[in-house]
């Protein structure tokens, strides 16, 4: 009994942690990434030595910074902010939306392969529980955005919950391809079924295991990749697709009243759900915690397989920044003909693709 | 088929767009890279004829006022003690100084940064440089104080103000005493001479004023100098100086007529 | 077992609680969001029966899908902040009564019932087992629904479509 109390604790503590370094090096990482793409240099004086200085009270020297600890100073910063929450909102609701768009995001890691034993929950059913659970933090968006009595928080709100919920068709179909090829929804099962050489991964075909013939199947994965990560760019809000929080008409979006620390959570579970939806294009296109090489994998370096799922990760993420930082905001209606002019009708040729193949080539 | 067409045109025109931000995003180590100036470590240069900061060079300041009265928002604060003769060495461009500077602060919180002040400077010393860099922590620290004396200095100054004063009194007063004393003599004694002596008495007053006038030294002396020969004079202020001075004046007049124009503007402002 | 047992509790309080929300409050809003929580609460009831599966698409349908939908609905009402339920509830004492006799014989069913435990053990895979039932013996409701779900989609894509404009726009 103690063991399951330990353990849950354990675990918690991890996921947290996770959750924290990951939304401040994502933070930290935009930051830098958004700065070189625009001919700046980002953060720059915030270190870690003078952070620690600036708290001792100590002096703080400005040489060989590269602003590292940017992000943690903003966190301590945000910690000490008012809380500030408006005379019309109701409060009750007001405080809860963060916890719950917080709660949504965080209960996805729980599913997330980082390695094939450093998985906190691996249920048979993991895919399908990310998906479900994350479409819990949208009635959080939708609380924030109705109870801080704001036009802009609604109507911020409003559009978020109508893409994020239009979305999740194209996402989901194209997961569902992998799940019938691979033919578990477990999270470990689908990475497992990637095993070896890089042209096992989904993206390619899964070739190794298929054989030849499983070239038939690369352009439809490689289909299937791209409305996928497509759809989770307007799944987490991304530019592109940041209609609700479009800064130029709505200030903020649904989080235009959030002051301090409430602000930051949703900063957070923003860029907590953008580190699952890569991971999970990475558990399921790219090979999970396999290097793509099996001398490696092989080696049993302790912890290469959670780095190697997290650099993949990141690799992603450096591209959905990427993005961001190019492309213009598409128009509502624009974001809508994408999704079911375009996403869907290749999404479902896909599946059909893909279940004919199962069915009489397999 | 255009639908395909659509895919084909975003596809290519999101690849151009994503190549030039990845270009910008290689190129930010290097020189072209970065356009950010990180500022307290450096800083960029002002344009020329940028009017920034208002300086001061106070060893060549006259104590007119005139850019006091020039400027729209009174943010030059000037204060003048009268010196004694040849207590002050001379401005840079020959001009002769008579007053010492006590206060001499410009506020460059209340500075709107117009230059007005700059053109009426007859010795050309108050001048607006391209140095932008003087941020303080108080609004207070932006008021800057171009007077070389020390508050000391400034009350012996003073003092030795109101001593000269009271001793110009007398003996103005000892004077015009005696003037009247003759004039009375003379009105008593000879009506009908009037036109020889009236003659006498307007060629009286004019080796007093040429007086002041006395050495010129092309280089301006430092503070320190300068407080030094203010000491040294004190000593010997006799009057057997004073004439020597006299002597030299009369040697040198002719050739600083300029010189003397400015004097004499100047002296139609104090009064 | 004990903790389980908490762990049910838990869950089973807060569905209760949240379902009284949704039936008692003033706010029109907060019955939403409380029926939002009652249906995830529902999904934990779901895993304690072991069916993982159902409990995610409990999650997926009806948090994600009805009950957003229906806050969807509240949301894009007017003057949505003035309505109340109580302009609804004007027969209390007719309504209370149906409800505890209802109530009565509810409890009545449960007790007179002889409630057994089943004692097969869970499956594994449910969703492997789910999906060759749908295929086999549930075949024809499976297919039924899914016709029905076609009808509605088309149904209300013509509904929704302008008839007055031109449909290339």
């Amino acid at each position: 009994m103690d063991n399951i109390f330990l353990w849950i604790a354990i675990t918690l503590g991890a996921m947290v942690g996770l959750v924290s370094v990951v939304g401040i090096v994502s933070i930290y990482l935009e930051r830098k990434i958004s700065a070189f793409m625009q001919d700046r240099l980002g953060p720059m004086e915030v270190g870690f030595g003078s952070l620690v200085n600036a708290i001792a009270g100590k002096e703080v020297l400005r040489e060989g910074r590269i602003g590292l600890a940017q992000s943690l100073a903003d966190g301590l910063k945000l910690l000490q902010k008012e809380d500030i929450i408006p005379d019309g909102a109701d409060k009750f609701l007001f405080k809860l939306a963060p916890m719950i768009v917080f709660a949504g995001t965080f209960s996805t890691f729980a599913a997330l392969p980082l390695a094939e034993y450093f998985i906190p929950a691996d249920v048979n059913i993991g895919l399908f529980y990310i998906l479900a659970i994350s479409s819990f933090g949208v009635s959080g968006i939708l609380m924030a955005g109705w109870s801080s009595n704001n036009k802009w928080g609604l109507l911020g709100s409003l559009r978020s919950t109508a893409q994020m919920v239009s979305y999740e068709i194209p996402v989901g179909v194209s997961l569902v391809s992998i799940v019938m090829l691979t033919g578990t929804l477990s999270m470990k099962g689908i990475v497992v079924a990637q095993e070896g050489w890089f042209w096992n991964w989904h993206l390619f075909g899964a070739v190794g295991h298929h054989g030849l013939i499983g070239f038939v199947l690369l352009p439809m994965m490689v289909i299937n990749f791209i409305a996928y990560f497509i759809g989770s760019l307007a799944e987490t809000n991304r530019a592109p697709f940041d209609i609700p929080e479009a800064e130029s008409e709505l200030v903020a979006g649904y989080h235009t009243e959030y002051t301090g620390m409430r602000f930051a959570i949703f900063f957070l579970a923003e860029y907590g759900a953008i580190f699952v939806g890569n991971a999970i294009a990475v558990a399921l296109f790219l090979g999970g915690w396999y290097s793509g090489i099996p001398a490696i994998d092989q080696a049993n370096i302790p912890g290469i397989a959670p780095l190697v799922f997290i650099l993949k990760t990141f690799v992603l993420i450096f591209v959905v920044m990427w993005i961001r930082w190019t492309l213009p905001r598409l128009r509502v209606d624009q974001l809508m003909t994408l999704c079911w002019k375009y996403l869907i009708p290749f999404t479902l040729f896909t599946f059909f693709s893909v279940a004919i193949y199962k069915v009489f080539i397999v | 088929m255009s639908y395909f067409g659509d895919i084909a045109k975003a596809v290519s025109t999101i690849s151009t767009g994503m190549k030039i931000t990845f270009a910008h995003f290689k190129n930010v180590g290097k020189n072209k890279g970065t356009f950010t100036t990180q500022y307290p470590k450096e800083t960029l240069t002002a344009p020329a004829f940028s009017r920034q900061q208002l300086h001061n060079n106070i060893d060549d300041c006259i104590g007119c006022k005139k850019c006091a009265m020039a400027c729209p928002v009174d943010c030059i604060d000037i204060v003048t003690v009268k010196a004694g003769a040849d207590e002050l060495s001379d401005c840079s461009d020959g001009t002769k100084r008579r007053l010492h500077l006590t206060v001499y602060d410009i506020d460059m919180a209340k500075c709107m940064f117009c230059g007005l002040c700059t053109y009426p400077c007859p010795t050309h010393c108050l001048t607006i440089n391209d140095d932008h860099n003087f941020i303080k922590f108080e609004r207070s620290e932006l008021k800057y104080k171009f007077s070389a004396y020390s508050p000391e200095d400034v009350v012996r100054i003073e003092k030795e103000a109101a001593e000269r004063e009271v001793i110009a009194k007398a003996e103005k007063a000892a004077k015009a005493k005696a003037k009247a004393e003759a004039a009375a003599k003379k009105k008593a004694a000879e009506v009908a001479k009037a036109k020889a002596e009236a003659e006498k008495v307007e060629t009286a007053p004019e080796p007093e004023k040429t007086e002041p006038k006395a050495k010129t030294e092309p280089v301006a002396k430092t503070q320190v100098e300068q407080v030094v020969e203010v000491k040294k004079e004190e000593v010997k202020l006799p009057v057997a100086e004073a004439k020597e001075n006299e002597a030299k004046a009369e040697e040198i007049k002719p050739t600083e007529d300029a010189s003397k124009e400015a004097n004499s503007d100047n002296e139609t402002k104090e009064s | 077992m004990v903790i389980a047992d908490f762990a049910f509790i838990l869950v089973a309080a807060f569905v209760l609680i949240c379902a009284c929300v949704v039936v008692f409050h003033n706010k029109i809003i907060y019955s939403a969001f409380a029926l939002l929580f009652c249906f995830f609460g529902v999904a934990g009831l779901y895993v304690f029966l072991n069916a993982e599966f159902l409990a995610g698409t409990q999650l997926l349908v009806y948090v994600g899908g009805i009950s957003v939908l229906i806050l969807f609905g509240i949301l894009l009402t007017k003057n949505i902040e003035d309505l109340t339920s109580k302009e609804v509830s004007t027969q209390k004492i007719f309504g209370g009564l149906i409800s505890v006799t209802f109530l009565g014989g509810l409890i009545y069913m449960v007790n007179s019932v002889d409630w057994k435990v089943s004692t097969p053990k869970p499956i594994e895979n449910s969703p492997v087992e789910i999906g060759k039932l749908f295929m086999s013996d549930f075949l024809i409701p499976f297919e039924i629904a899914g016709v029905l779900l076609l009808v509605a989609l088309i149904g209300a894509v013509v509904i929704g479509r302008d008839t007055d404009k031109d449909l290339e726009v």
